[in-house]
């Protein structure tokens, strides 16, 4: 089975959740767990009940725990949280120190990405992406990491700008058959698309340093199926996780 | 903080969730919805009840496979005659000194 990137289902159910469900699972876990894999019974069993929260509930549910795990922490018990390895040390200025390190690693981590943010404002990409919603976009990262099939990734400029999703680079062949799009012969596995979703297209070799792009909705997307492949110099970003609605 | 342990309003509020379904094992977000206590005040209140032996816990398998099994609780033998005791004692007297300002409380006795 060909993987794309993008939501599958034999994926963890964790990584389908919007990014700030993530976040705040993983708060949680800190607050609870600190540096261990395994907090006390009771850290656990707060943490087993955050799967149980919906929409907002969870950073509500998170934050209120992790604050009584850290307060139950400074007053040198631990009911909430791990025995061992606290997330902040107990002295202030180590903790100064720390939260110091983490402002230094997350600028650096911002300015390495720089990341900006994109609106989506036409339905050529759905259902992934959908109108009116808004994505932080690596802008510099992609250039020392790559790019892939899979990637969603914007090019064009201001007035024209383009987001669709890698189907194939350069050296690839492709072509359609059955309704799906096939890369150098096999079927490409696209969970992501519509269910019932049709891919004609006529058959190509995707240039060196190009990109073959194609919008999720095949039905209205304008792309390389009309337009040929992309110069991979064109992409101007790649999408990284959705800031737009939040839930 | 009441002169009293366990007679904060939130306390009280576990306590009668606690008491309506005495046998019943329950979970803490069902308790955190039924008593309207955010987690990091429900928590530390199970911890205490249990610390004293009022509360008894176990683990449960998992609500949906995938899951974390669950930790559950329920009110001993001892826990659910306390509950109760301290729930009469709070009916029994509504207007609770600690609420009310100090000259008004000196007037009352």
């Amino acid at each position: 089975m060909s993987t794309t990137r993008g939501a599958a289902a034999s994926d963890d159910a964790t990584m389908t959740d919007p990014w700030s469900r993530r976040a705040a699972r993983a708060l949680l876990r800190r607050a609870v767990r600190g540096r261990s894999e395994r907090g006390s019974d009771w850290g656990e069993g707060m943490l087993a009940e955050f799967e149980e929260t919906t929409g907002w509930e969870s950073v509500r549910w998170s934050m209120s725990g992790a604050m009584a795990s850290w307060r139950e922490r400074r007053n040198g018990r631990s009911l909430l949280a791990a025995g061992l390895g606290a997330l902040l040390p107990r002295r202030r200025n180590a903790r100064l120190a720390v939260a110091g390190v983490l402002i230094v690693a997350l600028t650096a981590g911002f300015v390495r990405f720089v990341v900006s943010p994109v609106y989506i404002p036409s339905g050529s990409m759905e259902p992934t992406l959908l109108i009116g919603s808004r994505y932080f976009v690596d802008r510099v990262a992609f250039r020392f990491t790559g790019l892939e099939p899979g990637d969603i990734v914007t090019h064009g400029n201001a007035d024209r700008r383009f987001t669709k999703r890698i189907l194939g680079v350069g050296g690839d062949v492709i072509d359609c058959a059955n309704g799906a799009l096939r890369r150098n012969g096999q079927p490409v596995t696209e969970p992501y698309l519509a269910p019932g979703t049709v891919t004609e297209c006529s058959t190509v070799t995707v240039p060196p340093d190009s990109l073959y792009l194609l919008g999720d909705h095949r039905e209205v997307s304008i792309d390389s199926r009309q337009n040929g492949p992309v110069d991979k110099d064109a992409v101007t970003g790649r999408l990284l996780v959705r800031f737009w609605p939040l839930m | 903080m009441p002169r009293t342990p366990d007679t904060s309003p939130q306390t009280m509020r576990v306590f009668q969730a606690l008491l309506s379904d005495p046998a019943q094992w329950r979970h803490g977000y069902e308790l955190s919805k039924e008593t309207a206590l955010a987690s990091g005040t429900l928590y530390p209140i199970l911890i205490r009840l249990a610390d004293r032996e009022l509360l008894e816990t176990r683990w449960e398998p998992p609500s949906r496979p995938g899951r974390p099994p669950r930790h559950a609780y329920r009110l001993t033998a001892d826990g659910a005659a306390y509950a109760r005791s301290r729930l009469a004692d709070q009916a029994a007297q509504p207007a609770n000194r600690s609420t009310q300002r100090p000259s008004l409380a000196m007037e009352a006795t």
